[in-house]
């Protein structure tokens, strides 16, 4: 895993093609996701793909490991390039054509039920809290600062913080757990 | 703070959540510098956090993979191309130098030409204008000669052999304002042995020496001018001459116009 992610970022920095097409098999889909439930339309999350994955390829050679992960980092881009997408004047446009709060319902639960599914991990998702998924979701998938935090869910700064806190601690405990049932589940199948 | 205060701080948890400030990011990386324990409790709370973002993964439509890789054959193939351009255009400033640098060499080369030939020339002008002095210096004694001669106040006057010498034949032109004579030997024999034709003027039956003068020059001589002049005679006196004429060998004589 350490030897891969060198390579990826070597093969970034000297802007190799195959590289962004190892990164997209691997991080695409869930970028799209994550791109899907902010401009929430699947034309728009496509193009905000394409652009997040030509950025990915352009600034590669200023991506710093000391910043943070090599996902972190795609993913603020992915965040940043959806955001700006949806202050554009054609998306708004477009907004007021589409009902915005319906496909934000469906979307989300779309998303959630399916993927869920897919990988199995059901639990995962549902064992964290509804007001941590909340903070998870503002900061880390849309980018709010704790203040504006503070302000959109009118609750103070210091609860934010430790929200923050508890939600990166549960997530964690959540995936230990899972990573021990797989192997409860795998022991028990070979048993 | 110590290790354990660090863990529960919160800010490891806000520095994998990407929301830290950069003086609080590094304060997080100091740490984990120093602690192991930190470095992988950020490497497990990363793969956790990217755990559950991939549970909101959704397939993107096909086709968007080729679009992009597409787009990144054709950008940098502009790229190739405005670069060949770019290396074409930063030729531009080096020819545009070297054409300077030639076409300043080319007029150095023509100025020295142009600066030599004006050298020679101004040589030239001066060594003529020199000749010119030099002529007009040698001319101007003829032109004076020449005036001298034609002017209306020069008398030619006609001396003629005697019967001594027949044959003699000398004009001298007399000129009583300018009080000039000049002398023209035209034909006169070669004196004797121990001789020298000498001339005299008359002034009032007083015969004034003129001076000695040789047969053999062409050129008119300048002779010493005698005032009120009736008569010039020429004779032959030892050599030297004489300071009162030897009557006995006059030779040849002409009449002075009043």
């Amino acid at each position: 895993m350490k030897n891969q992610e060198k390579n990826i970022i070597q093969g970034l920095q000297q802007q190799d093609k195959k590289i962004i097409a190892l990164l997209y098999d691997q991080y695409g889909p869930t970028l799209y996701g994550i791109i899907l439930k902010i401009v929430q339309s699947e034309e728009v999350a496509q193009d905000v793909l394409q652009e997040v994955f030509i950025k990915i390829w352009k600034n590669g050679t200023r991506y710093d490991t000391k910043k943070g992960s090599l996902f972190t980092w795609m993913l603020n881009i992915a965040r940043n390039t959806a955001i700006d997408k949806t202050r554009s004047a054609s998306f708004r446009q477009k907004a007021k054509i589409q009902d915005l709060d319906q496909t934000v319902y469906n979307n989300a639960s779309l998303t959630t039920e399916q993927n869920t599914d897919v990988i199995g991990l059901k639990n995962f998702v549902n064992g964290l809290e509804e007001k941590y998924r909340e903070i998870i979701d503002l900061v880390y998938f849309r980018g709010y600062t704790q203040k504006e935090v503070e302000k959109h869910l009118n609750i103070p700064l210091g609860t934010v913080k430790s929200r923050v806190r508890i939600a990166l601690r549960e997530l964690k405990r959540i995936f230990d757990e899972q990573k021990i049932n797989i192997i409860v589940l795998v022991l028990s199948q070979l048993g | 703070m110590n290790k354990e205060q660090f863990l529960k701080s919160g800010l490891i948890e806000q520095f994998v959540l990407g929301i830290t400030s950069p003086e609080e990011a590094a304060e997080v990386e100091r740490y984990a510098a120093t602690f192991p324990e930190i470095q992988e409790e950020i490497i497990q709370l990363r793969e956790a956090i990217e755990d559950y973002a991939k549970q909101y993964a959704i397939e993107p439509p096909s086709g968007t993979k080729d679009a992009i890789l597409n787009e990144i054959d054709t950008i940098q193939y502009r790229a190739n191309t405005n670069t060949s351009s770019n290396t074409w255009l930063s030729w531009l400033p080096m020819a545009a130098i070297l054409a300077s640098v030639i076409l300043a060499f080319n007029f150095y080369q023509k100025k020295n030409q142009v600066e030599k030939v004006l050298f020679e020339t101004e040589n030239q002008f001066v060594a003529f204008q020199k000749e010119c002095e030099e002529e007009k210096a040698r001319l101007q004694p003829i032109q004076d000669r020449y005036a001298f001669l034609t002017n209306k106040a020069t008398q030619a006057v006609n001396i003629t052999g005697t019967g001594l010498s027949p044959d003699a034949n000398v004009v001298v032109y007399y000129n009583a304002e300018e009080e000039s004579a000049l002398l023209n030997v035209l034909n006169l024999p070669a004196p004797p042995a121990g001789k020298t034709y000498q001339m005299w003027a008359d002034v009032e039956g007083v015969m004034i020496d003129m001076g000695v003068f040789e047969v053999n020059d062409p050129s008119l001589r300048e002779m010493v001018f005698i005032k009120h002049a009736e008569s010039l005679n020429i004779t032959l006196e030892p050599l030297g001459g004489s300071d009162h004429p030897t009557v006995s060998l006059l030779q040849a004589n002409g009449k002075v116009q009043a």
